[in-house]
């Protein structure tokens, strides 16, 4: 089965080699010759001099390279009518000149799917990979000792977008860089304005029933449950789902006025561990206190997504956390109900009127998922580096975000988007307006730096994302990467120490073990090495730095 | 030695030239045994390497602790001896409320007269076994909260509303209980089955001589669908130590790990979300050596008992 795989694979590289080759008709497999060849424009004089084409150079391509990637393919009956002739996919193809071939074993944002793990195994690579080199066992840096991908510094003169792109954005040219300093993918850059997907909404009219503002410290927030609770009989004034203490710092809105985030996060160039700290005593005991009082959700525990939006868009809760894909589901069915329902967002809370939030649930830093990176086994390197330029080039990017210019989006004689059109904002087959635009433009989940994604959001929507927006700036931990000792370590005792602090957290806010018990649970995790642990990301998040 | 070698050798020529279609016939299914059960067993070898999918099988290092390392660090984890205690709890509960409801069910229908109720009720009991678990426990996580129908149920009877899956006592009865819901009627089948093949001449000898409807379940059907009982136990014997993840990962949280996670939901935690594929040769190839160290005990046992084996 394995042999079958890897034959049919090979099968698949030696064709798109022909066909990359029949352009130049030549054997030609070193950079230098391919630039030369397939690019159309410049051909003739390229093939004269062998100076680099690179100002040149402009797209479409001929046409004759057809790249792999491990994307899963598509069949275009499937796509819409209206959308057919400028589904994105075909067009990107289109305007770049360069074939795609969709091998399947597409991978996920974080985690790595069986299939694409299959992939690997079998030794046979696409000419690009589409995944979360980052979340790799050993990160890129792995991967490239392992033989997967190849650094892309040697091929910058094919990259002039990504190059400008990545100097004028030396944040997010760190985190696509490992340790020293190679660069290893391109990134995927989330916009202004949607880095805090996630925050607190709570019911404005119930805070106008019971004379309270929209809270702002910890204590206000107090108040305004506990008056839902005693002034109104609101059987669930706090919901949300328990994950969101330990994933991706989503409920830091209610963490960080006592300055602790889970697991990792920086200060003055410490990292630290929140369990390990003071403050994390001080949180816990608080949700403790407000589960007993009967503020929190009684089966915080057990709820799920769809049971907080349930009991939000129903009317059983006051306040809750919420992914900003949700709020609109929410706010539609309490308008439905009564008009008068109103929702607003809550900022990150703080502790003392005044201060700064810390944190926030933040998108800002790039994760890694998504990346584009060039596997070893690509036989044109010119046409993948180009391939990666176009979404980073001022027409790739409105390509990605907003489709083909006058049939998806109209544009200003600069060639600056303007606005949708009526096939998107007014779909003509009744689709929503976002699905419309994932036709014709990939908004998200898609290596280029992304535009406008709450364009087509309410403004209702947009002004509680609003509120939700603090910046975590020095305190989020950076995507760092391990070396392959360090994964060793972290493999063995993370996951243990990990489910503990997960497990005793929710004990002590459930009230199953008594809060006495925390000076015991520090000593536990110490002994399950999270001293040690906290030291491997010390050395990691430093070496971060110093790229 | 050398002349019954010499005659089974010649009895199987004589033999093969004689049966070949028979041996043609089996050919593909030895193959597909071969090919695909005894040949990828040599992929075990990975639980005593790091295994890293570039290098293959061969290629990846040994560990240390002469290639023991993955077991020894399963053996070493503050949650062993929990997981195991957790799963062979598990498999009790299962094996003593799970085991007999189909027996009974399959008895019970077997005495139903009116062949239309009969149906009915068939089909009522197969039906939960064709809900996909990812649905049967999203509704199971509703009806277990604290505004859920057990709640309601529970409320009737003077109970105090609580969130069900939150409390660790309560995990065991819930999963078992909703296992021989989801499972009862589909299982029954086999006895259904069993059933048919007692002799009715007993039923009616005994009718006769003035036994009564539990006279004849316990003394006739029962002693005839006993080998059928007897097989299946030992199997289910045998896969005690193998509790399946995903009806109690979608169940689980935090809260009731205490008593809700086993071996497989450590295994998933620990070795698939990490790509440890080494991790979790190790701890599977651990768990069937004692699935098989019980299934041979359970057989052994049996044999001596009943004169019933599965081997």
């Amino acid at each position: 089965m394995k042999k079958m795989i890897s034959l049919i694979l090979a099968l698949m590289l030696v064709v798109g080699t022909l066909a990359g080759c029949s352009g130049d008709g030549g054997e030609s497999s070193t950079p230098q010759e391919s630039a030369n060849g397939s690019t159309a424009e410049s051909a003739q004089e390229a093939s004269e001099g062998e100076e680099q084409v690179g100002p040149e150079f402009s797209y479409p391509m001929d046409g004759t390279v057809t790249l792999t990637i491990n994307r899963d393919s598509y069949e275009i009956e499937d796509i819409p009518e209206y959308a057919r002739d400028y589904y994105f996919w075909e067009m990107i193809q289109e305007n770049t000149g360069i074939n795609l071939e969709f091998i399947g074993a597409a991978s996920g944002a974080f985690d790595t799917t069986e299939e694409f793990l299959l992939l690997l195994a079998s030794g046979e690579y696409p000419d690009m990979f589409c995944c979360n080199w980052v979340s790799f066992p050993g990160g890129p840096m792995t991967a490239m000792a392992d033989g997967y991908i190849q650094p892309l510094d040697q091929y910058m003169e094919w990259l002039p977008n990504l190059a400008q792109f990545l100097s004028e954005n030396p944040d997010t040219d760190r985190t696509v860089r490992t340790d020293d300093g190679q660069l290893f993918s391109t990134p995927w850059l989330r916009e202004e304005g949607t880095e805090v997907g996630t925050g607190l909404v709570i019911r404005e009219d119930w805070l106008d029933e019971v004379g309270l503002e929209v809270p702002e410290t910890i204590d206000d927030m107090y108040e305004a449950l506990t008056a839902f609770k005693n002034d109104l009989g609101v059987t669930v004034p706090l919901t949300f789902e328990l994950r969101w203490l330990w994933l991706e710092t989503a409920a830091s809105s209610l963490s960080s006025p006592f300055g602790v985030a889970y697991p990792y996060y920086v200060e003055d160039g410490q990292v630290k561990f929140g369990p390990l700290e003071e403050g994390y005593r001080d949180f816990v005991e608080t949700m403790a206190t407000w589960y007993a009082e009967g503020l929190l959700d009684t089966d915080l525990a057990t709820v799920d997504k769809s049971t907080v939006q349930a009991k939000f868009a129903n009317g059983e809760a006051g306040v809750a956390i919420q992914q900003y894909t949700n709020v609109q589901n929410c706010i539609d069915v309490l308008t439905e109900a009564d008009a008068s329902n109103k929702v607003t967002g809550v900022p990150t809370l703080v502790m003392n009127e005044g201060d700064q939030p810390k944190f926030s649930h933040f998108w800002k830093v790039y994760d890694g998922g998504y990346a584009l990176t060039m596997s070893t086994q690509t036989e044109n390197a010119e046409a993948v580096c180009r391939f990666m330029d176009y979404s980073y080039s001022p027409e790739g990017i409105n390509l990605c975000a907003y489709g083909t210019e006058g049939v998806s989006y109209e544009a200003d004689e600069d060639g600056n988007f303007v606005g949708f059109t009526d096939i998107i904002t007014n779909n003509p087959s009744g689709d929503a307006p976002s699905t419309a635009r994932g036709y014709f433009a990939q908004p998200t989940n898609w290596a280029y730096p992304s535009r406008d994604l709450n364009y087509l959001l309410s403004d209702e929507v947009q002004s509680i994302m609003q509120t939700w927006q603090a910046d975590m700036g020095t305190y989020v931990f950076p995507p760092v990467t391990y070396t392959s000792e360090e994964s060793a370590t972290k493999s063995a005792k993370y996951s243990t120490l990990d489910t503990y602090c997960r497990e005793e957290i929710t004990k002590f806010i459930l009230g199953t073990s008594s809060m006495d018990g925390w000076d015991n649970f520090v000593t536990e995790i110490k002994s399950l090495g999270a001293e040690e642990l906290l030291a491997l990301e010390q050395a990691a998040y430093d070496r971060y730095m110093a790229r | 030695m050398v002349l019954a070698h010499d005659t089974f050798r010649r009895r199987a020529s004589k033999d093969m030239k004689r049966n070949w279609p028979l041996y043609l016939m089996v050919l593909p299914v030895v193959i597909f045994y071969i090919l695909f059960c005894y040949k990828p067993m040599v992929g075990i070898i990975i639980a005593f390497k790091d295994y890293k999918p570039n290098l293959g099988i061969w290629g990846s290092p040994w560990t240390s602790q002469y290639g023991l390392y993955h077991f020894i660090s399963f053996f070493d984890s503050i949650f062993f001896a929990r997981v195991c205690i957790n799963t062979i709890m598990i498999s009790l509960y299962s094996l003593v409320f799970g085991f007999p409801a189909p027996i009974i069910l399959a008895l019970l229908m077997n005495e139903l007269r009116s062949q239309k109720f009969k149906r009915v009720v068939q089909t009522i009991t197969y039906f939960p076994h064709f809900v996909s678990t990812v649905v049967i426990c999203g509704m199971v996580r509703q009806f277990c909260l604290s505004d859920g129908l057990f709640n309601e149920i529970g409320s009737w009877f003077g109970a105090q509303p609580q969130s069900l899956l939150q409390v660790p006592e309560y995990f065991r009865a819930i999963y078992t209980a909703t296992g021989v819901w989801q499972g009862v009627g589909w299982s029954s089948i086999i006895y259904l089955a069993a059933i048919a093949g007692v002799d009715s001449g007993l039923h009616e000898a005994a009718a006769l001589d003035g036994a009564g409807r539990f006279r004849r379940i316990w003394h006739i059907t029962l002693p005839g669908i006993k080998p059928t009982i007897v097989i299946l136990l030992i199997m289910q014997i045998g896969g005690m130590m193998s509790v399946g993840y995903e009806k109690i990962i979608l169940l689980y949280n935090e809260s009731i790990y205490e008593t809700a996670d086993v071996i497989s939901t450590f295994v998933y935690r620990r070795g698939l979300l990490e790509f440890n594929w080494s991790f979790s040769t190790a701890v599977n190839l651990f768990n069937s050596v004692l699935n098989f160290i019980l299934v041979f005990t359970a057989n052994a046992i049996s044999r001596k008992v009943t004169e019933t084996s599965l081997f």
